[in-house]
């Protein structure tokens, strides 16, 4: 097997460093971060949340290290199998799942809580990798009905975490759907009608959202009709990343965290701590890292070796950049509230590990991208 | 793994080329979108943003401010600051609100339902008070109390005190709570609701001297409203004090005479224009608007018919009457239309065209000059003054003593009262002036109409050599006082031998047997003045003749009287009015004549006889000789 010892002999050279080095420069970001958010807080349980942040870091290097070794074709393989047991996950969640200020979210394994909806993630765009690598249309050329099996397969899951109620995590699953679907090769034309029905749909959904998701939209548009209820999250999140100026207040000396005006502030709100502190500077270098982060995975879409690897490449890229998008937008209130982390830098050990798993089939790609097979 | 047909992956990369630049030029633009809407945020909205999160941090617990002393001329305090107790609760601290003010009601009594839907308005944290001003004993009680009543305490509060109550209640006024309107507007741009401002008298007009400065205990709060620690404490400033110019022996003296009259009474010193003495009855006490909340005595007050939050000094308008007569007078002299040595006779009345205009002394005067037509208020003698003079020259001279216009006092809602002009006919009756009506003019009647304070300025240029002077609220130091031109005073422009005269015929209404005024008089203290009687109806010929008690009170006249003293060196000029009193000379000399007593009493000859009955209507044998020796032109 020639290319097992070329990528032996040659892992160091291959190995993606840049983006293991930004990976691990924004994850201890978010250690530090979070310490700021939650020091001041009165009792244990959330001023060890640091701790915790950066155990899980441990645990998701090694998941990282596992998933760049393994050939990412070998992933591939079980995507179906892997895809229903986490549908059962999921729908076992909603079942027995435990609730958490107004959400079953997690499962309660060998003591550990974890959210099969963040796996969810990565698992989709394995399955519809390997949906779209099994019915070979020529590129370009896919059409609608093409897209009717991947579009029940996002569905699915997407729905029963919309159920949670988690509809941050369920749009995620769908903005996946249509950045793989698109560099799939999915027509213009196809993707222009799907994106008429869903505004037609729009008006459909909101009769079905609930009340406090309604009056999330309508908070984004007035923040301050409100401002103790719905618009609270965004009138805070607004003064704390505002009241940081150019320079910020200076590490840990953020006043809306410390005094419990940040409202999610070592999830969700993460960024506004971070904002208010370092100011408009620690922003900018932020978004930078981010911005490169997410270009390096979409450089990798037209670098690798085959149409798996582009695709797999595609989705996690899709994630990332979705997230980091609009969990930005909504701090400073140009998208409505709902619960999408900032990766690497929100508390989560479900998230993380799933960022990292993803980032290592990134590596595992890039790694194989010169393989002769 | 032939599985995978990799041949095909060349087309595949072809066609996703593009679209992956696309995404990518998408993901480039979205952040700088986010950067550019940091940037508004961060940079130029970060002022905006910072006090944002500085009053979200922040707290100011108000520490109690006193307001300023309001005193007399002497020192005599006449509304001050006191210390008071407020029961108040803060919801947050209470576990269970229903059984605390269970507990709380054995204590004091208050509407339960009331109270808690109040607090529930109110802010977190915000202590909202139960109960106002307390007494000790309730204060000790609750505090003895204190572990049974979690989220109860005691708060500290200044509370206005009028010490005399009803003392002067028109000139300085009462405290109220801000109106919803003012807060934060204009001048009242820095206070806050519930806060207690002035909103009569000189508790209005001084309240930027007398408030001082807000302080506070700056708190820095969590999210929660709870408070963490403090800040910065701004140490609260106590206001100014006040001196008035207010003399309290001779308002003491003018609310006795006056009381269970309506009227008023403004007392000046003639050099100064400082206000001695501002009555106007019936009076209110401004102690019952203490706590700012309204009262069922502020209901009683408003429903009033004779207007007790009026003050009459600068808001009642009244005929002059014959107290006018002066300003005829001086205007005859300086137009020249009659000298000292002019005479008319008196019939006792006057006939013009077809109609009689009549003197109050049905037999007439018969033949009188201008110190006698003064000292016995001869009508007859100034129609013939008026129909020389005419109307306009009679409305310049009236102007000049400064009616027709408000004084200027600085006490809100003062009038102007109204002097008639044949332009001012024209322009608001669309009539021409008629001949009889200048009759009317001449002798204080018909369109006429004064203020009190307008009529003691009057009086007081008289005393003061000509000089109008402005009339003032505050105590003037010495050196103030001696600068006439300083203190904003207006020389009429009088010769000063036409001031005699017309002092001369002043004093004689005091002082002559036949004057008008002789209850007016003080041993030991020489009083000049001038009685009118403002017509309120015009009664029947026969009613004239009916005694003043067979007449219904409110078809009664005004009686005014203005008056000076002491004569050779004027220390106060006042003007009386008392509503449907009657005669001048009767119903308002007398209590003119307590006034000057109080404030010259070092000067009042202490009888070593019996006390001096005031002079009876019929004159008395030993003062039939009565003249004025000391004022030259006096014959």
């Amino acid at each position: 097997m020639p290319d097992r010892r070329a990528v032996g002999e040659q892992w160091l050279a291959l190995f993606d460093w840049p983006l293991l080095f930004t990976t691990l420069t924004l994850a201890l970001l978010g250690v530090v971060v979070i310490y700021s958010a939650t020091f001041a807080n009165e009792g244990d349980t959330m001023r060890g949340l640091y701790f915790k942040q950066l155990e899980w870091n441990f645990y998701g290097l090694v998941v990282l290290s596992i998933m760049s070794f393994v050939d990412y074709r070998v992933v591939e393989r079980p995507a179906y199998v892997i895809y229903v047991v986490t549908i059962i996950l999921l729908i076992a969640v909603l079942v027995a799942g435990k609730v958490i200020s107004g959400s079953k979210r997690w499962l309660l394994v060998g003591g550990i809580n974890f959210q099969p909806s963040e796996m969810m993630k990565l698992v989709l765009i394995i399955t519809l990798t390997k949906h779209f690598g099994s019915v070979r249309d020529s590129a370009g050329e896919v059409g609608f009905q093409r897209l009717v099996i991947p579009g029940l397969l996002t569905l699915v899951p997407a729905v029963l975490i919309a159920k949670q109620p988690d509809l941050g995590t369920a749009v995620v699953l769908v903005a996946i759907f249509f950045a793989m679907a698109f560099v799939n090769g999915i027509k213009t034309k196809t993707l222009l009608a799907i994106m008429v029905g869903a505004l037609v749909l729009v008006p459909v959904m909101w009769t079905h959202m609930k009340e406090y998701q309604k009056n999330r939209v309508l908070a984004l548009v007035n923040p301050s009709v409100d401002p103790l209820g719905t618009g609270y999250h965004t009138i805070q999140s607004k003064i704390a990343i505002g009241s940081g100026g150019l320079m910020g207040k200076g590490l840990f000396e953020g006043t809306q965290s410390k005094l419990n005006f940040l409202p999610e502030k070592h999830t969700d709100f993460i960024f506004a701590v971070f904002a208010e502190e370092v100011g408009f500077v620690g922003v900018f270098l932020l978004l930078l890292l981010y911005l490169g982060l997410v270009l390096r995975m979409m450089d990798l879409v037209l670098k690798a070796k085959d149409r798996t690897g582009a695709l797999m490449a595609a989705g996690v890229s899709a994630m990332f950049g979705f997230h980091f998008l609009y969990n930005i937008s909504m701090t400073i209130g140009l998208t409505p509230i709902v619960g999408i982390p900032l990766p690497l830098l929100s508390y989560g050990g479900s998230s993380l590990l799933t960022n990292y798993a993803a980032i290592g089939l990134l590596i595992s790609i890039r790694m194989r991208r010169f393989r002769h097979d | 793994m032939t599985e995978f047909a990799y041949g095909s992956d060349e087309k595949f990369f072809k066609v996703i080329r593009p679209r992956v630049f696309f995404l990518t030029a998408a993901v480039l633009l979205m952040t700088l979108a986010l950067l550019i809407r940091l940037w508004y945020l961060e940079v130029i909205d970060v002022q905006n943003l910072k006090a944002l999160a500085e009053s979200n941090r922040l707290r100011q617990v108000q520490l109690p401010n006193y307001r300023g002393t309001v005193y007399d001329r002497n020192g005599a305090e006449l509304a001050s600051s006191r210390g008071s107790f407020n029961v108040v609760v803060i919801r947050e601290d209470m576990p269970d609100y229903d059984a605390v003010f269970d507990k709380l009601g054995e204590i004091i009594s208050f509407n339960k339902e009331e109270a808690v839907r109040s607090m529930m308005a109110q802010p977190e944290f915000q202590p909202f008070v139960v109960a106002h001003d307390v007494s000790r004993d309730v204060a000790a009680r609750v505090e003895e109390n204190r572990y049974d009543l979690p989220g109860v305490s005691l708060a500290i509060a200044p509370v206005r005190y009028y010490k005399y109550d009803s003392f002067a209640s028109h000139m300085i006024g009462y405290l109220g709570e801000i109106s919803k309107d003012q807060v934060g507007k204009g001048f009242f741009s820095d206070y806050r609701k519930g806060d207690v401002i002035g909103k009569y008298g000189i508790e209005k007009s001084f309240e930027q001297i007398l408030k001082g400065v807000r302080g506070a205990n700056v708190m820095e709060v969590d999210a929660a409203g709870r408070e963490l620690q403090m800040i910065q404490q701004i140490p609260p400033g106590a206001g100014r004090d006040v001196y008035l110019s207010l003399d309290f022996k001779a308002q003491q003296a003018a609310e006795k005479a006056m009381e269970g009259k309506k009227g008023a009474v403004v007392a000046l010193k003639p050099t100064t224009g400082e206000i001695l003495a501002m009555v106007s009855q019936p009076a209110f006490n401004p102690n019952e608007f203490a706590n700012g909340v309204e009262s069922q005595y502020w209901s009683q007050l408003v429903s009033n018919p004779y207007f007790p939050l009026n003050n009459r000094a600068i808001q009642g308008v009244y005929a002059p009457g014959s107290t006018f007569k002066i300003i005829m007078a001086a205007a005859g002299l300086k137009e020249g239309v009659i000298d000292e040595n002019t005479t008319f006779t008196c019939p006792g009345f006057y006939t013009l065209g077809r109609k009689v205009y009549h003197c109050w002394k049905e037999k007439g005067h018969g033949k009188m000059n201008l110190l006698h037509a003064l000292e016995q208020s001869c009508d007859v003698f100034f129609y013939h003054v008026g129909m020389k003079l005419g109307v306009d020259k009679i409305y310049d001279m009236a102007v000049t003593f400064g009616l027709n216009n408000k004084t200027g006092i600085g006490l809100e809602d003062e009038k102007r009262g109204l002097i008639p002009s044949s332009a001012w006919k024209l322009k608001y009756r669309h009539k021409p002036w008629g001949a009889g009506e200048t009759l009317s003019s001449a002798i204080g009647q018909g369109f006429n109409s004064v203020t009190p304070l307008q009529m003691a300025r009057v009086i007081s240029a008289i005393a003061n050599d000509g000089w109008l002077p402005t009339a003032r609220l505050t105590r003037l130091n010495e050196k103030d006082a001696a600068d006439p031109e300083g203190l904003g005073s207006r020389n009429i422009g009088l010769q000063k031998k036409y001031l005699d005269q017309i002092r001369a015929g002043l004093y004689l209404v005091v002082n002559s047997p036949q004057g008008t005024a002789t209850h007016a008089r003080i041993p030991g203290i020489d009083v000049a003045g001038k009685t009118g009687t403002s017509q309120v109806v015009v009664l029947k010929e026969g009613d004239k003749k009916r005694k003043l008690e067979s007449i219904e009170e409110k078809y009664r006249d005004h009686a005014w009287f203005v008056a000076y003293a002491p004569v050779e060196n004027p220390k106060i000029a006042l003007a009386v009015l008392v509503e449907h009193g009657g005669h001048g000379g009767s119903a308002a000399a007398p209590i003119a004549r307590e006034v000057i007593a109080a404030y010259l009493s070092d000067m009042v000859k202490k009888p070593s006889a019996p006390a001096p009955k005031p002079p009876a209507a019929v004159p008395v044998v030993g003062e039939q000789k009565i003249n004025a020796p000391e004022i030259p032109n006096a014959r």
